[in-house]
């Protein structure tokens, strides 16, 4: 009679799916620690890799990668689990060497943290989703120029050409750097799937366009 | 070559007359009474020189005030007085009789302004003139014309008493001009006292000079009080070579005790260039003129130039518009050179000790400005922490110290709150206790969605742990935790027990402090004394005794410990970086506490310094990033133009050096963002980043701009002179 092999550790987490609740909200040092303690639940050791991959298959939105969705952010997990986590907050103990372990005074967290996940207490501020790399950041920045404000509201009409150069972040003199800019900022925006930014961008360049063959004639 | 026929009379317009002794006297009409003056002392000086009278030399100026008028003017002498013939040649236009100190001088009037500029400014003007015991009364008309009176009269004593002439004398009358704005007669007296113009003749012992008020015949002498000396600067006799003769300067420059007025008429601080004994030509710091690092000199240049007044071929040294010296003249232009060589050594050797800021007020914006720097390039602002639906801790878990009192907060939806509405607190630990409130009760429907209540914990156990539970039993069996743990303090942990705590402590070079020696109950017995001991160059009380009365020792005692604070302090300043020891001995326990002096502590951040700097740039302000230095540049010519009478008061000198200040700040802000890689200062082309950062700098212009003004500004309230 075959016997089943128990699963190892790496199965364990190779199955796990991703978490139901809405988790983009909280910050991401809070699910790390829910993480670290859902291993520990399940009887695995959390040592790093296994946090990372974990972390990852239950918040993928959180914890991956700005552009290659499916790979987790390890830089991230890091920084959260030992600076944050273990240094600063004193949720975890433990190191990248030592693997991480949950403090007592982290299960009060933890506990705060599961009834974040249920929406019991919601968190005054909100957490972004992506990670603050170069895309994020200024795509972030164009969302809040008075162009991108305008569209938004629909008043396409009102917006004025210097203003999508200066969402656009050129300087009045420097017309030769507009589809250099276009292009970067259409990339950025695909790669953290900002729609809404990418449609800002379509017409940006129509509208450019159009103004330009407007001072030819 | 035509030949002449007939000559007709030159045609002088009124107007002509009006508009040049307006224009000789409309910035300063008062010169028109210190000229009357002026003749009256002159006419009295050469009656002294022919050796004809002694001082005192009184000389009377009456003014009749009116609330809405210009008021009238009389000023009168018992000096020389004129002769018909004198008085005629006196009055004539580009006359060479002198009404001058020096009866070879040159007549003022050919630099515009004289006896007839000044009595053609007075309305309705007479002079009358008893001499030999005759009377002549001449007017002048605007159109130059003379108006004559009596002539060679004889004058009776009635007329004597009435004029107030006893033998010979003058008196020269009339009514200001409306552009003379002083109406009260104290007004008109201050003025004169502190007129430039009229000081040297005010210093001079030989003259009594009388203002009185018409309505009252209150009499008033007039002084001039030079400012208090502190120290005499220079006193230098220097030579200037000039077409072959040389002419001697008296130089004097005093440091007075305050800051003083600056400009003319009525400035204080400033050179006043005089020649014979009281002829002022002008008042001036030369090309430093309003420097405020002159604001508190002053001094006196005598010039013996007589040679060269009397010289009829050479120009006037004084301007045609006898505003002061001709900066163009060539005698002037080596004179100004020759004082402001010596005006600059005496800045440069004065510089350090120049201008500060109160430095109280310097520590608040240097504190005030790093934590702004730190918000901004910080995280961002800090929000509500949590929204519960029901209620939470914030945090959940806390650390405090025994016999240290710590708040914690419990947020609480306003929406589970009704009219009864109360929460119970309890500790699961007795020896951690809720100190205040036991109960949350909420009377009425609060406004805010959210509401935040405060807890005070304390302990008394190190090492307890538990847990502060909140639940509305028995309306609801929902209840919230959170975790507390108690740490120890180590003040109850003294080494031996007798020691200081901690063991090594800083203290600020030339400051104060208290460091707190911790003993244990048990080891106090009979005896009371605590001897102490310190090196240099910290000073410590030699003894300390412990109170005889157990109630009174029992004031200090906290668990079982006594706390026993000793004040300590640097001697004098400039110790920074040394080291020092306190030994507290008590029968045969000894406690060491290392000192190490260090400098003021508290400012650290982005900017540790304002400094008021003399180098002349082109900048108004600039940071220093090598010594995060704030420098500001009071030579640049803005700064000096803005820095005027009461400039610490005036809104345009105080908005102009806040805005300065801000755009320099503000450019400092987001340079070190940029380049500590603050995430406030994101950069999109990192190879040309300068267009970026003027953005950047121009939102925190708007954005932080007013608050730095105002920081600024009241900083700006604080610039003085001196240390």
């Amino acid at each position: 009679m075959n016997q089943k092999e128990p699963k190892n550790d790496e199965d364990i987490i190779r199955e796990i799916t991703v978490y139901e609740g809405d988790y983009v909200p909280l910050d991401k040092d809070r699910l790390v620690l829910f993480t670290v303690n859902f291993l520990e639940e399940r009887a695995i050791e959390p040592t790093f890799d296994k946090i990372v991959v974990a972390t990852f298959r239950l918040f993928p939105r959180k914890f991956s990668l700005i552009g290659f969705p499916e790979y987790p952010d390890g830089r991230t997990i890091y920084y959260c689990a030992y600076n944050h986590c273990t240094l600063d907050k004193k949720w975890l103990v433990g190191n990248v060497q030592s693997a991480f372990k949950v403090t007592e005074r982290g299960k009060y967290f933890l506990d705060e943290t599961g009834k974040m996940l249920k929406g019991k207490i919601q968190l005054a501020r909100h957490y972004q989703v992506s990670p603050r790399r170069k895309e994020t950041t200024f795509v972030t920045l164009l969302k809040k120029t008075i162009a991108y404000k305008k569209y938004v509201k629909g008043e396409k009409d009102r917006i004025y050409k210097s203003e999508i150069l200066q969402a656009l972040r050129i300087p009045p003199n420097s017309k030769d750097l507009v589809p250099t800019r276009l292009a970067k900022y259409t990339e950025y925006a695909h790669r953290i799937n900002e729609t809404s930014v990418l449609e800002f961008l379509k017409f940006a360049q129509g509208k450019l366009k159009r103004d330009t063959n407007a001072q030819r004639t | 070559m035509p030949k002449e026929r007939r000559i007709e009379a030159g045609e002088i317009h009124e107007k002509f007359w009006e508009r040049t002794v307006r224009e000789a006297f409309k910035n300063d009409p008062l010169r028109i009474a210190i000229e009357l003056i002026k003749n009256a002392a002159d006419s009295y000086t050469r009656l002294e020189k022919r050796g004809s009278i002694k001082p005192p030399f009184e000389i009377f100026v009456k003014l009749y005030c009116r609330k809405r008028k210009p008021p009238s003017i009389e000023v009168l002498d018992n000096a020389e007085g004129m002769d018909f013939e004198k008085l005629k040649e006196a009055l004539k236009y580009g006359t060479q009789t002198s009404m001058g100190e020096d009866t070879e001088v040159i007549t003022s009037a050919e630099k515009g302004i004289g006896l007839k500029d000044a009595m053609m400014a007075l309305e309705k003007n007479w002079l009358i003139t008893a001499k030999d015991g005759l009377l002549n009364e001449r007017n002048k008309h605007l159109n130059f014309a003379t108006g004559i009176g009596k002539e060679d009269e004889s004058i009776s004593e009635q007329e004597r008493k009435i004029l107030g002439i006893k033998n010979n004398g003058t008196v020269v009358k009339g009514i200001f001009p409306d552009y003379l704005r002083e109406r009260r007669f104290s007004t008109i007296c201050e003025h004169l006292q502190h007129h430039f113009l009229m000081r040297k003749l005010l210093e001079n012992e030989k003259f009594k000079i009388f203002a009185i008020d018409g309505s009252s015949n209150e009499r008033t002498r007039l002084n001039h009080n030079p400012p208090k000396i502190e120290e005499q600067i220079l006193d230098e006799l220097l030579e200037i070579k000039y077409n072959n003769r040389k002419h001697n300067i008296h130089l004097s420059i005093y440091r007075g005790v305050e800051e003083l007025p600056q400009g003319k008429p009525f400035g204080e601080s400033g050179l006043l260039f005089y020649y014979g004994d009281y002829t002022v030509v002008d008042f001036t710091f030369c090309r430093l003129e309003r420097d405020f690092s002159f604001s508190k000199c002053f001094g006196e240049v005598k010039m013996e130039v007589e040679t060269l007044i009397r010289d009829p071929t050479e120009a006037p040294l004084v301007d045609e518009k006898r505003r002061g010296l001709d900066s163009e003249h060539p005698f002037n232009k080596m004179l100004f050179d020759e004082i402001n060589l010596r005006l600059k050594e005496i800045e440069e050797s004065e510089e350090a000790s120049k201008y500060s800021l109160d430095e109280a007020t310097k520590k608040e914006v240097l504190r005030e400005l790093n934590k702004v720097y730190k918000e901004i390039k910080g995280t961002g602002l800090f929000e509500p922490p949590i929204k519960p639906m029901t209620y939470a801790f914030y945090p959940v878990y806390v650390s405090i110290k025994e016999f240290e009192p710590k708040t914690i907060s419990l947020v609480i939806n306003s929406t589970i709150v009704n009219d009864k509405f109360e929460i119970s607190l309890q500790s699961t630990n007795p020896d951690i206790a809720i100190k205040k409130p036991n109960k949350i009760r909420i009377k009425e429907k609060p406004r805010e969605k959210f509401l935040v209540k405060h807890i005070e914990l304390y302990s008394e156990k190190a090492g307890a742990k538990g847990e502060i539970i909140a639940s509305r039993w028995p309306y609801s069996l929902e209840s919230e935790k959170m975790g507390v743990e108690v740490l120890e303090n180590p003040i109850f942990s003294p080494a031996d027990g007798f020691a200081f705590v901690p063991d090594k402590t800083s203290i600020v070079d030339g400051g104060t402090k208290k460091v707190e020696l911790c003993i244990k109950k048990s080891t106090i017995k009979q005896y009371r004394r605590i001897a102490l001991s310190s090196s240099y160059p910290i000073n410590c009380p030699g003894e300390w005794l412990l109170p005889e009365k157990q109630e009174t020792l029992q004031k200090y005692v906290v668990k079982d410990i006594v706390r026993v604070e000793l004040p300590i302090r640097v001697k004098e300043t400039g110790h920074i970086g040394d080291k020092a020891i306190i030994e507290a001995s008590y029968e045969d326990r000894i406690s060491n506490l290392k000192v190490t002096v260090v400098s003021e502590p508290l400012i650290a951040g982005l900017f540790r310094d304002i400094r008021l700097s003399a180098k002349a740039t082109e900048r108004i302000c600039s940071f220093i990033h090598d010594e995060a230095v704030l420098e500001i540049y009071y030579k640049h010519p803005l700064i000096k133009k803005y820095m005027v009478k009461n400039f610490r008061r005036r809104s345009n000198f105080l908005v102009f050096i806040a805005d300065t200040i801000t755009r320099e700040v503000l450019r400092a802000f987001v340079e070190t963002g940029v380049k500590e890689n603050s995430s406030r200062f994101p950069i999109f082309d990192m190879d040309r980043p300068q267009g970026e950062i003027e953005d950047h700098i121009v939102r925190e212009y708007y954005e932080q701009g007013p608050r730095m003004h105002e920081l600024f500004k009241y900083l700006a309230k604080t610039f003085k002179i001196g240390k």
